[in-house]
């Protein structure tokens, strides 16, 4: 950081004593030990980086453009903003969980694993481009791999201390609540809870997909869950992803790999457990990427 | 591009990333440096309320004048100086001197001799420092972050304030000027001397202000 050389000591001999205690009150300013910004800092300012981004308009983007419903909820954020500063309470995330575990095996070509879904077939139920408010059957299209096993509205408030504890129980209800209950998780088809909110991410298959597939890379990838609630009173949506499943699953694998898979993971020393939360903005997979809360979570 | 994506790139091609519309990239060098950003600000306004605040300021600033980033010092360097102005400018808009309390030193019965230099006195420093730069002027307290306190040359100093060196070495030395001037009890400190807790206990509470 320090770029000192001669020419800053100019001119020569004036007020040493001020700049030595200046230089020395820069070394104070950047030295060891760092204090460590706490959490509720943290998100605080995650969450001011997001909506600044939000705000930002980048040509040609569908926000300039306006082509998107969903950059009408970019309104009620600045509705928030007071004086040029976020108020701490107006986390206006959209909490999305995202379980990222990718190949849950949900897509399993396996004739005789009854929780599959056949990848490349069309499967009741499951709807692509179709909103997931809606409640009529659902075709999924060839080569579509569902973003999430679940994609529900559970009505929970998070903020970041409750966030883990929800995520928990959520899972339970799913009936996951140990690390191996991930792999052996049944796939259910997307689509099966009534979702009330029918823009931005949750507003279709295809921007959820998008969504997972910025926070994941891989649109093979897959959610264990996705909840459309509310962070700190807000619209927000919570993701959550197991990070074991998220490297070397395929969506092919059958049953009996993927728990082959899973206890070989597990014998190498990898948490099985370890879970990817995410709490994003509403516009995530339409607009904007908006991370407003990014946490490690384990069902160990 | 991805967060994976992001996490591969170097400070400076966040920036680019940031300034060519990227949406994260901003984020993921804010959360990159998130410790040292705070401490920088925690250190500069010696309050976390006041830090987090000053934080948040100095990061839409940031966020705001990435393109102005010449890249000639690090993103770290340049980020350093938004939160530390940041912060300077905070303590100049509360209008009265910052205080801090001091811990209890109950446990002591007040006979434990301490050193003067501790890390009290120390901290009572900085803050006096941090005070009496958020009183200079705006364009005397850049030129004397970047150069006294950065350690900037005065040439690098004149170009990441796009002024000559001639000015930067005139709002340095009427910047020393007045430090000088208020900070000249500092300079007058008995090192030899010898406090006790006892010596503490009266007020609890120090001000940061000028000593009489």
């Amino acid at each position: 950081m320090k770029e000192n050389n001669e020419h800053s000591k100019f001119p020569e001999g004036e007020f040493p004593g001020i700049t030595s205690d200046l230089a020395a009150y820069g070394q104070y300013l950047a030295a060891e030990p760092l204090e460590v910004m706490p959490t509720s800092v943290w998100e605080q300012i995650a969450t001011t980086l997001s909506l600044e981004s939000a705000d930002r308009v980048v040509p040609d983007s569908p926000a300039a453009l306006g082509s998107d419903p969903a950059v009408l909820e970019l309104d009620s954020y600045r509705k928030h903003r007071i004086g040029g500063k976020w108020v701490g309470g107006l986390v206006a995330a959209s909490v999305t969980l995202f379980a990222v575990g990718i190949g849950v095996n949900v897509l399993s070509s396996d004739p005789v694993d009854q929780n599959s879904v056949v990848a490349g077939a069309p499967a009741e139920g499951v709807q692509s481009q179709a909103s997931l408010a809606a409640t009529s059957p659902q075709v999924l299209q060839a080569g579509f791999v569902p973003p999430a096993v679940e994609v529900m509205e559970s009505g929970n408030d998070y903020n970041s201390s409750n966030l883990r504890a929800n995520v928990t129980s959520l899972l339970g209800s799913l009936g996951i609540k140990k690390p191996m209950d991930i792999f052996m998780a049944p796939v259910k088809d997307m689509g099966s809870h009534k979702m009330t909110k029918t823009t931005g991410m949750t507003g279709s298959l295809e921007s959820l997909r998008k969504c997972l597939n910025e926070i994941t890379k891989s649109d093979s990838s897959q959610a264990i869950f996705v909840d459309r609630a509310t962070f700190q009173g807000m619209d927000a949506g919570v993701i959550v992803i197991p990070m074991a499943m998220f490297k070397g699953m395929d969506t092919h694998t059958t049953s009996g790999d993927r728990m082959k898979f899973a206890a070989e993971l597990e014998s190498s020393g990898v948490d099985l457990g370890a879970l990817d939360v995410w709490v994003v903005g509403p516009n995530c997979g339409t607009v904007a990427f908006d991370v407003y809360s990014h946490v490690s979570h384990s069902l160990n | 591009m991805s967060v994976a994506d992001l996490r591969e790139l170097s400070d400076r091609e966040l920036m680019a990333a940031h300034v060519a519309g990227d949406s994260q990239a901003f984020s993921e060098l804010v959360s990159r440096h998130r410790d040292r950003l705070w401490s920088v600000s925690l250190r500069t306004t010696g309050d976390p309320e006041e830090a987090s605040d000053a934080l948040q300021d100095a990061l839409i600033s940031a966020f705001r004048r990435a393109d102005q980033y010449r890249g000639e010092a690090a993103v770290t360097t340049w980020l350093h100086r938004i939160v530390v102005n940041a912060g300077l400018d905070r303590l100049r808009r509360r209008a009265v001197r910052p205080t801090t309390t001091l811990p209890d030193h109950n446990e002591y019965n007040g006979l434990e001799i301490v050193e003067p230099r501790d890390a009290i006195v120390e901290r009572e420093n900085w803050i006096e420092i941090s005070a009496a730069l958020a009183e200079l002027p705006q364009d005397q307290r850049e030129a004397i972050i970047l150069v006294d306190v950065q350690g900037y040359s005065v040439e690098a100093a004149a170009k990441e304030l796009n002024c000559p060196t001639g000015t930067i070495k005139s709002r340095c030395s009427r910047g020393r000027a007045k430090l000088a001037e208020s900070l000249e009890h500092l300079r007058n400190q008995d090192v030899g001397e010898i406090v006790t807790t006892e010596d503490r206990k009266p007020s609890g509470k120090t001000t940061t202000g000028k000593k009489e």
